[in-house]
């Protein structure tokens, strides 16, 4: 199924460099939703991430043609998407970089494990959602890489830029951040309903 | 990924199976689109020449042996360029010493010389344009 969506890309993309500017509109269509959760995951805001998704497709576009179809053209856009994403941070100076790390230090798995277990799939999605706005957004963007895409740990240290083992920490935080979120959030929810 | 926290992982991916991919406003394909066509109509305008590459590359080809005609020309009939001096030098030789002659002498060939000369000179530097511009659309991502 991946090799067929490969082979299709490849020939969407050999129509565009043939001169074809409307089948740019089919590779769009195709990675548009996740070029958009990620650009959301890293600036935090639905029009920013439009603007960035967007400014991020023009330049594929642009640069088409330097696209080495070795790498997944899915993995060279998450590149582009995260560097623009990077650049407009910057731009607006916004530090992405939290100076206090309370939620690594949560422990009290076995109540947070029942907590998540008692609530409804989309109890758990609005919840999640929530911690993924709290969370830092290179944590964010990490994890909605390799849990929501599935991307490989290879292929997540091209898009980045980092090394594998920089990757698995990453992750390894991220995901004991989003849970110390998680946790926090549910309690005061509790909290609230009492 | 088999890491030293399983149950986070395990856990996570539970979490992220719900959660869906979020999508941008409806208009997103049909504005960015708008944009991909006018960068495309602009790279046309600036980079597309009139004449197709084959044909330029035919009347380089020609204009550099025209050059080399008029060269060879004033070299053999003495018009300034060395008679010791191998052909190729003809054009060299007729830029540095014979100008006097051909502007005196033929001055229809020296317009045609000249011509061909800034014909040449535009074509390198168009060139160098579009090299440039290849190098810049690669260092832009």
């Amino acid at each position: 199924m991946q090799q067929k969506d490969d082979q299709a890309e490849k020939i969407w993309i050999d129509r565009v460099l043939a001169g074809d500017t409307g089948a740019f509109a089919l590779l769009v269509k195709k990675h548009q939703g996740m070029a958009f959760t990620l650009a959301l995951k890293l600036v935090k805001n639905r029009e920013e991430a439009e603007e960035v998704a967007q400014d991020a497709f023009l330049k594929a576009y642009r640069a088409l043609s330097t696209y080495q179809q070795k790498a997944r053209f899915s993995t060279w856009l998450y590149r582009i998407v995260y560097t623009t994403a990077l650049n407009h941070l910057k731009k607006k100076k916004i530090n992405t970089v939290p100076v206090d790390d309370p939620y690594l230090d949560h422990e009290n798995l076995a109540e947070h494990q029942n907590q998540l277990d008692a609530l409804t799939a989309s109890e758990q999605k609005h919840f999640l959602s929530l911690a993924l706005e709290r969370l830092p957004g290179d944590d964010s963007f990490i994890l909605t890489l390799y849990y929501l895409e599935e991307t490989p740990i290879a292929e997540i240290c091209q898009i980045t830029g980092l090394t594998e083992s920089n990757v698995k920490i990453k992750l390894f935080r991220a995901r004991k951040r989003l849970h110390g979120i998680l946790e926090q959030i549910l309690k005061k929810e509790t909290k609230d309903l009492l | 990924m088999k890491t030293q926290d399983p149950h986070h992982d395990d856990r996570t991916r539970k979490l992220f199976a719900a959660l869906g991919v979020e999508e941008p406003s409806a208009d997103f394909t049909s504005s960015l689109m708008q944009q991909v066509y006018a960068e495309a109509a602009r790279s046309q305008l600036g980079y597309e020449p009139l004449i197709s590459r084959r044909v330029i590359l035919f009347i380089l080809i020609g204009l550099l042996l025209l050059l080399g005609a008029v060269g060879y020309y004033a070299w053999q009939t003495g018009g300034g360029a060395d008679p010791e001096a191998a052909p190729v030098e003809g054009v060299f030789a007729l830029l540095n010493q014979s100008t006097d002659w051909v502007m005196g002498s033929l001055p229809l060939l020296q317009d045609i010389f000249h011509l061909a000369l800034g014909l040449v000179v535009f074509w390198l530097l168009l060139l160098a344009d579009k090299l440039l511009a290849g190098a810049g659309r690669q260092q832009a991502i």
